[in-house]
């Protein structure tokens, strides 16, 4: 019975003797003294058995109150020798500016079993000496080192003023072929002849006589084409906004641009009886329509511009 | 055209008293004969008046002027950050006596009402003013009371004190048929001004119209002919706030945050036939319209912050789209 039970305990006691060994963790450091400001490089290393996990140790940008952390390394993973797990490393680069001897925090290491079972393992508190740099306070105090003069070299240049030439070169080249680039001959078009405003607008009466509206009833829309047509001569021959102006403002347009009395006085009637028929439903007697007709007209013959007549040589002398 | 030539004689008839009236407003009120037109048009057209100018430009005597010329109650209520809407229409008030609530009618309860200074008083008050404006009634506890008739609120802000106000919102300031923005008188009339009150002479004018003539005037108005190319031309001004790109204002689109609503349409219509019954005539002609649109727009188009960065006011926008919409 008692062989039985110190079989027992060998068992349990070896197979809790090589789990511990499957799982290993620790950290190292590359150097245990350092000048302060110097740095020191931690290796954290772990053997991670197959079917296990392993939550890595967290830091942040120092270790403990005396280390900063330079920068890390990522998590390197490498194959077991035995091929039964993982090995995980990971080097960090630390400082630290506190002269004296400082421990470095524990990092702990949590193993997670398939069975969900965990362990730690905590891994040494590394001793690491920071040295500080002795002061001669007898001697006097220095200034610091100016920069150090590099000797000019012209090797160094010589790419660079080789490629300068060359863009110049190109340049050049580029504004030379451009200048002298054959320009094509442009196409003259013979530009159609425009027709004068006084033209059109002699025509578009012509059309609104020839439509025979009022005759049919329509005296409001004949009123309207008539005045539109004035409305659009005046915009286009004197340049003025006869069209966005009601009947005062365009007769103040007329004043104030010096036209003739007769024109004014024309172009009052007309507008005055085309408001009232055209906003007032006031009737008209077709002497009215062919009053306004002719008032059209004439107000467009007096205030067309003067044709010009090619004169000889001793006429224009003459006047 | 039976309709039409009655419509102008009877217009004739019955716009005559507009004469009188102006013979008695000239009589107290030097220059400011635009401010006057505008408070007569809203009168006939059954708007509301919001008056923007400087202090001491005769807006109070104006429109007191037109009441008394009309035979009508004035009220005058100067707004004030402490005035309760209660001030303004008025409140049930026990009596020990009669052992009862009795009401007591608030000011706007007159024909004309000059509310000074609006945009002093907090908005729950400005609220009740203009809700009576709109509903032309005011309910005091459980009753409903109808306000007089003709109803004109003349209401005034100060465009140059702006501290400690309450700016009246874009939907209030809608419900005005017109802003009408007064300047100072010409110097001629400015030298009058100033001999008549040396002189202590203060002419006091006639009842020269009863205020039925002004309600029987006001459907008159209503019947004055507007011609579909008129109603045409009402909407494409109103669109051109709207839709500047449409009508070749390209430049004032990034400008325009909202264009004129509806109600805009609407008092430019109603406010060009009064326009046209000032002017004695039974229809409307462009120049009616035109000459009343910068009143009833300028309140109505709300401003980008680029334009107001720019300088650009709502005065240019209605200017230029003047300008550039065609007249029929």
């Amino acid at each position: 019975m008692n062989r039985l039970k110190y079989l027992f305990l060998l068992v349990l006691f070896l197979s809790f003797n090589l789990t511990l060994r499957a799982q290993q963790a620790y950290a190292k450091s590359d150097k245990y003294k350092i000048r302060i400001g110097d740095q020191a490089q931690i290796e954290l290393n772990a053997n991670v058995p197959k079917g296990e996990r392993l939550i890595w140790p967290i830091f942040k940008d120092s270790l403990g109150t005396h280390f900063d952390i330079v920068n890390e390394s990522a998590i390197d993973t490498i194959p077991d020798s035995t091929g039964n797990g993982m090995r995980l490393i990971q080097k960090i680069n630390i400082t630290s500016f506190d002269s004296g001897r400082h421990t470095l925090p524990v990092f702990s290491f949590d193993f997670i079993k398939a069975t969900g079972d965990t362990n730690s393992i905590i891994s040494d508190g590394l001793l690491i000496d920071v040295l500080t740099i002795p002061v001669d306070t007898t001697k006097a105090i220095k200034d610091i080192r100016d920069v150090l003069d590099v000797p000019f070299e012209i090797g160094e240049y010589i790419p660079w003023i080789i490629g300068g030439l060359v863009l110049v070169a190109i340049l050049v080249a580029g504004i030379y072929l451009w200048l002298n680039k054959k320009k094509p001959a442009a196409e003259i078009k013979p530009a159609a002849p425009k027709i004068p405003a006084w033209q059109l607008a002699l025509s578009a009466l012509d059309v609104i006589e020839k439509e025979k509206v009022w005759q049919e009833g329509k005296s409001k829309q004949y009123q309207s084409d008539i005045t539109d047509t004035l409305r659009k001569y005046i915009e286009e021959q004197f340049k003025l906004p006869a069209m966005e102006s009601t009947t005062e403002e365009t007769l103040m347009l007329l004043r104030n641009n010096d036209f003739s009395q007769e024109a004014q006085q024309q172009m009052r009637q007309l507008l005055t009886l085309a408001d009232l028929i055209k906003f007032a439903k006031q009737e008209a007697l077709p002497a009215d329509h062919e009053r306004s007709m002719r008032m059209a007209r004439e107000f467009i013959m007096t205030t067309k511009p003067a044709e010009v007549k090619p004169t000889s040589g001793k006429e224009a002398g003459k006047q | 055209m039976t309709d039409i030539r009655e419509l102008n004689e009877r217009i004739e008839r019955e716009s005559a008293f507009i004469e009188l009236l102006n013979l008695e407003l000239d009589k107290v009120i030097i220059g400011q004969r635009y401010m006057l037109d505008r408070l007569l048009i809203g009168l006939l057209a059954n708007g509301h008046i919001l008056l923007e100018g400087v202090p001491g430009l005769a807006k109070t005597l104006a429109i007191k002027t037109l009441a008394q010329a009309i035979d009508a109650q004035f009220s005058r209520i100067q707004f004030t950050p402490d005035l309760l809407p209660a001030d303004l229409i008025g409140t049930m008030i026990y009596s020990q006596k009669q052992e009862q609530f009795s009401v007591r009618k608030g000011p706007v309860f007159a024909n004309f009402i000059l509310a000074d200074e609006i945009n002093r008083a907090p908005a729950k008050v400005q609220s009740a003013l203009l809700e009576a404006m709109q509903e032309r009634n005011v309910t005091i506890g459980d009753t409903t009371h109808k306000l007089p008739e003709p109803f004109l609120v003349l209401a005034t802000q100060n465009p140059v004190e702006q501290e400690g106000t309450y700016p009246l919102p874009e939907a209030q300031v809608d419900r005005f048929m017109m802003k009408v923005v007064i300047s100072y008188p010409t110097k001629e009339d400015e030298r009058k001004i100033v001999r008549e009150n040396l002189a202590a002479e203060f002419p006091k004018p006639n009842k020269v119209v009863s205020t039925d003539q002004i309600i029987r005037a006001r459907s008159i108005v209503r019947e004055v002919y507007m011609d579909e190319k008129i109603e045409k031309y009402i909407i494409d001004i109103v669109f051109a706030t709207r839709f500047p790109k449409d009508h070749g204002l390209a430049k004032y689109q990034s400008l325009i945050s909202f264009g004129a609503s509806p109600r805009a349409s609407i008092s430019l219509a109603i406010a060009a036939k009064a326009y046209a019954f000032i002017k004695r005539r039974g229809y409307v002609i462009p120049e009616d319209v035109r000459a009343v649109c910068m009143d009833v727009l300028r309140h109505r188009i709300g401003l980008t912050y680029e334009a107001e960065a720019e300088n650009i006011t709502t005065e240019q926008i209605v200017n230029e789209i003047l300008n550039t919409v065609e007249v029929p």
